[in-house]
C-alpha cells in the first residue's frame, strides 16, 4: 500500500470514529441538562453511539470509491458486519439498563401510558432486532439474497428513523442549536448517502449501460458473459478487480451480484465475467440471452498486482477463483510482462479445469508455469493430487519465494489452510493477498 | 485473515466508543467518582472565621501560632487544612463555631495517662465503664484530645 493509501485510511478511520462519538461531544456543548444518575447517562450515552453506528452504516455499505480504496471492500463489509453487531448490543443495553437504572421509567413501556416517542423507540429496536437477525441467519430463515437484501435495506432505514424520532420525542438532550444542528447534519448526511446508493449512483448507471453480447459455456459448470458497452468506452479496471452486476432493464433493481472480470485488463470495451454454477441466482446464469442489457457497479477490490507490485508472483486458485487469476495473467500476456509466474491451480477433477486450454496456451506469452492440482485425478495420472498442501508448496515454490507476492483465492477452507501452510514454510505472510466474501 | 482484521478493528472501534460513553455518563453523573468521606472530615472543627485572605494558616495555626494545631498536625501544608476543616457560612454559624470551639477547648481533662490507651472508646464508647455523653455519639478515637487535655495525671494517681 501506498504511504498516500496509508495515510488516508489513518484519517478516514479518525472520521469515523470521530462521527460516531460527535453525539456524545455534542451532548456537553452548550446549555446542558443536570445528570441523572450514572447508570441513565451511560444507557443514554450508549443508544446515542449505537445509532450513530448504525447511521454510519449507509456510508459503509454505499460502495464509495474513495471510500474502501485503502482497505478493500470486503474489509469494508466485514467491518460493516462486525460493527453492525456492536451498535446492536449498544442499543439492547441502552433499552436494558433505563428501566434497572431508574424503576420509575418502567411505566414508559406500558401500552396504556406509553407516550409515542417510546413506542418509536421500541419499534426501532426491534426493527434493529429484525436487521440483525436476518443478516445472521439469513440461510436458517429460507431468505434468498434478492429477498434479504430487500428487508435489510429497507428495514435498517426504518429502524434507523424511527430512532431518530424516539431521540426527539425524548428531547433531553437535543436542546441547543449545537446538539440540534449535529443531528440534523446526521440526519442529512444519512439521507444523502442513501440518496447517492439508491438514486443517483443507478442514474449514473444507467447512462453507462452494457449490452450482453455473448453467453460461452466453459469446463467446470461455468459461464463466461461477455458485455459490450453501449454509448460509451467501457470500465478501465485493474486486473483481478470486481464489480456488482445486473442484468435486465433497470440498475434501480435490488438484483445485482458480484463477479470478478476474468478478461484482460487492456480490453476495458469487451468485458468478460466467468460465473459457475452455485447459488440462486448463478443457477440459471447460463440462460441469459444474448441482447440482455447489463449495468455494472465498479471496479472494486485491491486483489490486483497493480497495487502489489512484486518482481514475481504466484497465484494459488481453487475452482472458480480461478477467474479473477485468469484476468491477471492475461493482462499480464497483453502487456508483455516479463516477471516470472507460478500458478497453482485446484480442481476436481481433470476434465472439469475452466481455461484449461487456454492456461496451456499461455507459457507462450508470459512467464508462466502452472501446475494442476487434482483432487480426483484419473487413472494414469502423474501431476500432483488431492489438497494443496505446505509440502506441496514446498515442492514447487521457486528459489526467489521470499521476493515474490502471493495472490490466493477460493473457497473460505482453501484460504484458511494454503494460509496456516504458508505459515509452516516461514513464507511472508505480509505479500499474501486475498479476499473474502462470505457476508451473509 | 481480512475477515479478522476487520473484526479486530470493528472490536477496537467499539471498546474506544465504550469508553467515551462513560466518561460522557461521569462527567453528567460523577458520583461514582465520589470516595466516601472520612469520618474525620464530618467531625473536624468548622472554621469559626472568615477565610477569605487568609490563606496562611500555618501564620496562626502552627505550633508557634496564637492558636496552634494539634501536634499530630506537625508538617501539614496550608492545602491540607479544608479538607477536613470546612468554613462556616455565614456570620450566625461562625458565632456558633466559635462559642463550640471555645467549649470544645474548655473540655474535662484526662484524669489518666494517654500512652497506651488511644482506644478511648473501650472503656467511653456507650457500652463502656465510663460512657461518653449522648452528644459525643459517632465520634471517633482521633478526636477526643481535641478538647480532653491530659490533666495533672500525677496528682490524681497519688
Amino acid at each position: 500500500m501506498t504511504t498516500k493509501l496509508v495515510l488516508r485510511s489513518v484519517l478516514l478511520i479518525g472520521v469515523y470514529l470521530a462521527v460516531s462519538m460527535a453525539p456524545l461531544f455534542a451532548m456537553l456543548i452548550g446549555p446542558t441538562p443536570p445528570g441523572r444518575g450514572f447508570w441513565r447517562e451511560f444507557s443514554v450515552a450508549l443508544g446515542f453511539a449505537g445509532l450513530a453506528i448504525m447511521g454510519l452504516q449507509f456510508f459503509l455499505t454505499g460502495r464509495f470509491r474513495s471510500l474502501t480504496a485503502p482497505y478493500g471492500i470486503d474489509v469494508v463489509y466485514h467491518f460493516h458486519r462486525a460493527v453492525s453487531l456492536i451498535a446492536f448490543s449498544f442499543i439492547l443495553l441502552h433499552a436494558g439498563i433505563i428501566p434497572l437504572a431508574g424503576p420509575e421509567t418502567l411505566h414508559l413501556l406500558h401500552p396504556a401510558t406509553s407516550p409515542w416517542w417510546m413506542v418509536a423507540g421500541i419499534a426501532g429496536l426491534l426493527a434493529f432486532a429484525v436487521v440483525i437477525a436476518t443478516s445472521l441467519y439469513r440461510k436458517q430463515l429460507g431468505l434468498v439474497y434478492e429477498r434479504w437484501r430487500g428487508i435489510h435495506g429497507t428495514v435498517a432505514v426504518v429502524a434507523v428513523a424511527l430512532a431518530m424520532t424516539h431521540i426527539g420525542g425524548v428531547g433531553y438532550y437535543a436542546q441547543g442549536y449545537v446538539k440540534r444542528g449535529l443531528w440534523i447534519a446526521l440526519i442529512i448526511g444519512w439521507v444523502l448517502a442513501l440518496a447517492y446508493v439508491r438514486l443517483i449512483k443507478p442514474m449514473i448507471m444507467l447512462r453507462r449501460p452494457y449490452r450482453i453480447e455473448e453467453v460461452a459455456k466453459e469446463r467446470g459448470r461455468s459461464w463466461t458473459l461477455t458485455l459490450r458497452p453501449e454509448g460509451h468506452r467501457g470500465m478501465n479496471f485493474m486486473p483481478g478487480q470486481f464489480a456488482w452486476l445486473t442484468l435486465g432493464a433497470s440498475p434501480y433493481s435490488i438484483r445485482e451480484h458480484p463477479f470478478s472480470f476474468s478478461s484482460s485488463a487492456m480490453e476495458p470495451d469487451r468485458l468478460r465475467m466467468t460465473i459457475k454454477e452455485l447459488g440462486d441466482f448463478t443457477s440459471r446464469i447460463g440462460e441469459v440471452r444474448p441482447g440482455t442489457r447489463a449495468y455494472l457497479d465498479g471496479p472494486h477490490g485491491t486483489f490486483t498486482i497493480d497495487r502489489h507490485g512484486a518482481a514475481g508472483y504466484v497465484f494459488i486458485a481453487g475452482g472458480v477463483g480461478i477467474t479473477p487469476v485468469m484476468s491477471i495473467l492475461r493482462t499480464m500476456a497483453d502487456r508483455h510482462d516479463a516477471r516470472p509466474v507460478l500458478l497453482l491451480y485446484g480442481s476436481i477433477r481433470w476434465e472439469e479445469i475452466t481455461f484449461r486450454e487456454e492456461l496451456d496456451e499461455l507459457p507462450a506469452r508470459l512467464n508462466l508455469r502452472v501446475v494442476h492440482v487434482l483432487e480426483e485425478p484419473p487413472e494414469g495420472w502423474k501431476g500432483e493430487s488431492g489438497r494443496i498442501t505446505a509440502e506441496l508448496l514446498a515442492r514447487h515454490l521457486p528459489a526467489d519465494r521470499m521476493a515474490r507476492e502471493y495472490f490466493i483465492c477460493g473457497p473460505e477452507p482453501m484460504q484458511k489452510a494454503i494460509r496456516n501452510a504458508m505459515d509452516r514454510l516461514g513464507l511472508p505472510m505480509e505479500h499474501v493477498q486475498s479476499e473474502s466474501f462470505n457476508f451473509v | 485473515m481480512r475477515e479478522q482484521y476487520s473484526i479486530l478493528l470493528a472490536v477496537a472501534a467499539g471498546v474506544l466508543i465504550l469508553i467515551v460513553t462513560v466518561v460522557f455518563a461521569l462527567i453528567q453523573s460523577p458520583e461514582l467518582l465520589n470516595f466516601p468521606e472520612s469520618p474525620l472530615v464530618k467531625s473536624a472543627v468548622v472554621i469559626p472565621h472568615q477565610v477569605d485572605g487568609r490563606r496562611d494558616c500555618v501564620r496562626c495555626h502552627g505550633a508557634r501560632g496564637v492558636q496552634p494545631y494539634p501536634a499530630r498536625h506537625t508538617g501539614w501544608s496550608n492545602t491540607s487544612c479544608r479538607k477536613c476543616h470546612a468554613a462556616a457560612n455565614n456570620a450566625v454559624q461562625m458565632q456558633a463555631e466559635a462559642a463550640s470551639a471555645e467549649k470544645k477547648r474548655s473540655g474535662q481533662p484526662m484524669p489518666h495517662p494517654l500512652p497506651g490507651r488511644e482506644h478511648c472508646d473501650r472503656c467511653h464508647g456507650p457500652e463502656g465503664i465510663l460512657p461518653y455523653p449522648d452528644d459525643h455519639a459517632g465520634w471517633h478515637n482521633e478526636t477526643c484530645s481535641r478538647c480532653h487535655p491530659q490533666g495533672d495525671v500525677g496528682q490524681k494517681q497519688g
